[in-house]
C-alpha cells in the first residue's frame, strides 16, 4: 500500500510539473519561473521515488516515467493537418563531391580521435589522484565520451587541420606524460 | 545565451551525415536492444516447457554445485562452471561449463535438483548474437558494436547542437500535414523528453562492447601489459593456475558465511573458477536490491575461506559506478514494470532512428532530389528488418533451421526487392506482410507449446487476433476510401 502510494504521488507529481510547463509553453511564457516550478515538482517527484526505491534506482525511475508521461501528453495535443503533397520538382545538380576529404575526415574521427581518447584515458586511468577502481572506470567512461566528442567536432567543423593537429598533440601529450613519468 | 546559427547549421549537416553513414546500424542495434529488454519473458514464451524452479535453500544450492561439478567434469567442460539461479521473472536454473577453449555446454536444473539436457532457445541466441556482435565472431564484433555507440552518442549530441528549437517546439506534434514536419516533430519530441535515457543507453552501450580493447590498452599502459591485474583491479583475484586435481570446493561453507555477512542475502549467481583444480575459487554474486548494481559479489577459496568482497553497493565510487553499468544498460533493475519502461523508451530510440531517416529522405524530395531507390531501401530496412527477424522466430520454431544464415538471406531479398521490385518495396505492403508473418508465428508457437502451458494458448492466439482484426479494418477502411474516389 505504501509503496503504491508514493508511486502514484511521483507520477502525480511528475505529471503535474509537465503540465505546468506545458501550460507556460501555450502562453509564450516558458521561463526561469515556470522551470523553478518544474524543477520542485520534479523534486518532489524523485523524492517519492527515492523513498520508494532507494536513491540510485529512484533518480532512474523519475527520469524514465517523465520522459514516459510527457510523450504520452504530448500525444494527446497532437494537431491534425490536412495531407501536404510534395510536387515532384528537379533542382540543379549538386557540385561534385569531393570523396577524398570524406575519407580524410572519416580517418581523422575515427582513428586520430580514437588516439586522443584513449590517450587522455589512459593518461587519468594513470595519473588521476582517485582510488585504483575510480581511475579506471572514469577513464573506460571517458574514453568513449570524448571520442564521441571529437567525431561530432570533425563531422559538425570543416576545419580539418586544425582537427587534426589537436587530435595528434593531445594524443602525443598525453602519451608523453603517462610514459615519461610512468 | 543563443547558440550560432552557424553551428546549428553545421551540426545539422554533421548530424544528417552520421545518420546516413550509420543509421542502418544503429536502427538494427535500437530494434534488437529493446527486444531484448525481455530477455526473460522471450526465454519463457520459447521454451515454456523447461523445467521451473521458484526457490532454493542454500543446502539445495551446495548440492547441485556438486552434481555440476560432476556432470561438467564428465562432459570436459569444467574449467568454469556458472550457475544462474532462479528469479521472480525466470523461474528457472539454468548451468555452464566452459573448458579452456570457451567452448560449453549448458544444463538446465528440475525441481529436484537434477541437471537436466539444456531446453535451446535459438531464437534469443539469435537475436543475441545480433545486438551483442552484429553475428560477426570473435571479439571484433563487439568492438564494432561498440563503436556504433560511440557514433549514437555523437549522434545525440549533433542532434542537441542542431535543435534550436528546443523550447519553442517542447510539445509540438504536427501529424499529416507535411511528411518531414511530422516526421521531424516525432524525431524531436521522442529525442528531447528521453535525452537522459539515450545518453546512457549509447555510453553504456559503447563501454560495454568496447570493454575488452580498453581492458588491453590499459593493460599495455598502466599494468605492463599484464591483462589478469588490470582485470583483478575490477573483478578481485583471479583462479590459481595450479590445474593439479584437487577435491570440490566446500560450497555449503561459504553460504553459511555470506549469510553470516548479509543474512538473508538470496544467492543469484554462483561460479567455480578452473574448477575441480588447486588453484580453483569461487564467486558467489547475493541479491541487493534498492541498489541498481543489483548484486553484490564475494570471492571464496576453495576450503571456504573468504577472500574478496567487490563493495559494488558500498565500495568506492569506481566500483560502485562499475556495478551498475551492465544494469543500466539492460534494464534489469527493476523488476518486470521497469523492462516495459525501458522497451517503450527503446523503441523510441529505435523511432528517433527510423524518423530521422524520413526527415532526411523527404527533405530530399522536398529540394527535388529524391532519390527513389534509398527510399525503398530505407522502407526496406525500417519495415523489412521486423518482418526478417519474426521470420527467424518462425522458421527456428518449425525445424533447426541456421538462424544467422536465415537472417542474412533474408535482409539480402529484403534490400534486392526494394532494388528491383518497387511495387513490392513499400511501407504497405511490408506492414502487411509484417502483420501476417507476426500472426502466422503466434499461431505456430501456440501449436506447439501451449501443451506446456495454457497460457501461451491465450496470449498468442489473443495477439494473434488482434492483429488480424486491426489489419482487416485497415483492409476495409483502405478499400472503402478507394470505392469513394472511383464514385
Amino acid at each position: 500500500m505504501g509503496a503504491a502510494l508514493l508511486i502514484v504521488t511521483a507520477l502525480m507529481a511528475s505529471l503535474a510539473g509537465i503540465l505546468l510547463c506545458w501550460r507556460a509553453w501555450t502562453r509564450h511564457a516558458l521561463n526561469w519561473r515556470a522551470g523553478v516550478g518544474a524543477a520542485l515538482l520534479w523534486s518532489l517527484s524523485t523524492g517519492a521515488w527515492t523513498i520508494g526505491f532507494g536513491a540510485e534506482i529512484g533518480i532512474a525511475l523519475a527520469l524514465e516515467t517523465a520522459a514516459l508521461l510527457a510523450f504520452a501528453f504530448i500525444l494527446t495535443r497532437i494537431e491534425i493537418r490536412p495531407v501536404q503533397t510534395v510536387r515532384d520538382r528537379t533542382a540543379p545538380p549538386l557540385p561534385r563531391r569531393r570523396y577524398g576529404r570524406g575519407i580524410a575526415r572519416a580517418l581523422t574521427a575515427g582513428l586520430l580521435g580514437f588516439a586522443a581518447a584513449i590517450g587522455l584515458a589512459v593518461l587519468f586511468a594513470t595519473r588521476a589522484p582517485l582510488a585504483e577502481q575510480t581511475r579506471l572506470i572514469l577513464a573506460a567512461l571517458a574514453m568513449p565520451s570524448l571520442w564521441c566528442g571529437a567525431i561530432a567536432w570533425t563531422v559538425c567543423d570543416r576545419r580539418l587541420l586544425l582537427q587534426v593537429g589537436v587530435f595528434l598533440g593531445l594524443a602525443a601529450t598525453s602519451a608523453g606524460i603517462t610514459f615519461i613519468t610512468a | 545565451m543563443q547558440i550560432p546559427k552557424s553551428l546549428t547549421r553545421a551540426a545539422m549537416e554533421g548530424h544528417g551525415l552520421l545518420g546516413v553513414l550509420f543509421g542502418a546500424v544503429i536502427y538494427v542495434l535500437c530494434l534488437t536492444g529493446s527486444i531484448l529488454v525481455l530477455v526473460d519473458q522471450i526465454s519463457i514464451w520459447e521454451r515454456p516447457d523447461a523445467p521451473a524452479i521458484t526457490s532454493l535453500s542454500d543446502a539445495d544450492i551446495a548440492a547441485i554445485s556438486a552434481r555440476a561439478l560432476a556432470k561438467a567434469q564428465q562432459a570436459g567442460v569444467a574449467h568454469d562452471i556458472y550457475m544462474q539461479m532462479p528469479t521472480d521473472e525466470l523461474p528457472r536454473m539454468t548451468v555452464y561449463g566452459y573448458d579452456e577453449k570457451g567452448d560449453h555446454r549448458d544444463w538446465n536444473v528440475d525441481a529436484t535438483g537434477q541437471l537436466v539436457p539444456h531446453a535451446e532457445t535459438p531464437w534469443l541466441e539469435f537475436m543475441q548474437l545480433l545486438h551483442f556482435n552484429l553475428t560477426l565472431p570473435g571479439a571484433i564484433g563487439r568492438y564494432i558494436v561498440g563503436i556504433f555507440g560511440t557514433i549514437l552518442l555523437a549522434s545525440i549530441v549533433t542532434g542537441l547542437l542542431a535543435h534550436r528549437r528546443i523550447l519553442k517546439d517542447a510539445f509540438r506534434l504536427r501529424w499529416g500535414g507535411s511528411r518531414r514536419l511530422t516526421n521531424a516533430d516525432l524525431h524531436n519530441r521522442v529525442g528531447v523528453w528521453a535525452l537522459p535515457f539515450h545518453l546512457i543507453v549509447a555510453l553504456t552501450g559503447s563501454l560495454l562492447g568496447l570493454a575488452g580493447l580498453i581492458t588491453i590498452i590499459l593493460a599495455m599502459v598502466a599494468y605492463k601489459g599484464d591483462q589478469e591485474k588490470a582485470i583483478a583491479s575490477l573483478l578481485g583475484p583471479q583462479a590459481g593456475i595450479d590445474m593439479r586435481a584437487a577435491p570440490p570446493p566446500d560450497v555449503a561453507r561459504m553460504l553459511r558465511d555470506i549469510q553470516r555477512r548479509a543474512p538473508g542475502a538470496a544467492v543469484t549467481q554462483l561460479a567455480i573458477e578452473h574448477a575441480g583444480t588447486v588453484g580453483q575459487q569461487v564467486r558467489i554474486m547475493v541479491a541487493a536490491p534498492r541498489h541498481l548494481a543489483r548484486n553484490e559479489a564475494f570471492l571464496f577459496s576453495a576450503d571456504g575461506g573468504f577472500k574478496w568482497r567487490a563493495g559494488l553497493t558500498d565500495g568506492n565510487a569506481g566500483m560502485r559506478i562499475y556495478g551498475m553499468i551492465t544494469p543500466l544498460h539492460y534494464g534489469t533493475y527493476g523488476g518486470i514494470a521497469l523492462k516495459i519502461i525501458y522497451a517503450l523508451l527503446g523503441m523510441g530510440l529505435t523511432l528517433i532512428v527510423a524518423t530521422g531517416g524520413n526527415v532526411w529522405l523527404a527533405r530530399r524530395r522536398e529540394q527535388g532530389r529524391a532519390t527513389s531507390r534509398l527510399e525503398r531501401l530505407w522502407i526496406a530496412l525500417i519495415w523489412g528488418q521486423p518482418l526478417v527477424i519474426v521470420t527467424v522466430a518462425l522458421l527456428t520454431l518449425l525445424g533447426p533451421v541456421p538462424a544467422v544464415a536465415s537472417y542474412w538471406a533474408m535482409t539480402t531479398l529484403c534490400w534486392t526487392a526494394a532494388l528491383a521490385m518497387p511495387a513490392l518495396s513499400t511501407t504497405a505492403r511490408f506492414r502487411t506482410s509484417l502483420g501476417i508473418a507476426t500472426a502466422a508465428t503466434l499461431v505456430v508457437h501456440a501449436a506447439l507449446r501451449s501443451a506446456d502451458d495454457p497460457a501461451i494458448l491465450i496470449i498468442d492466439v489473443g495477439v494473434a487476433l488482434i492483429i488480424v482484426t486491426s489489419m482487416t479494418r485497415a483492409f476495409i477502411k483502405q478499400r472503402s476510401a478507394a470505392l469513394a474516389i472511383v464514385r
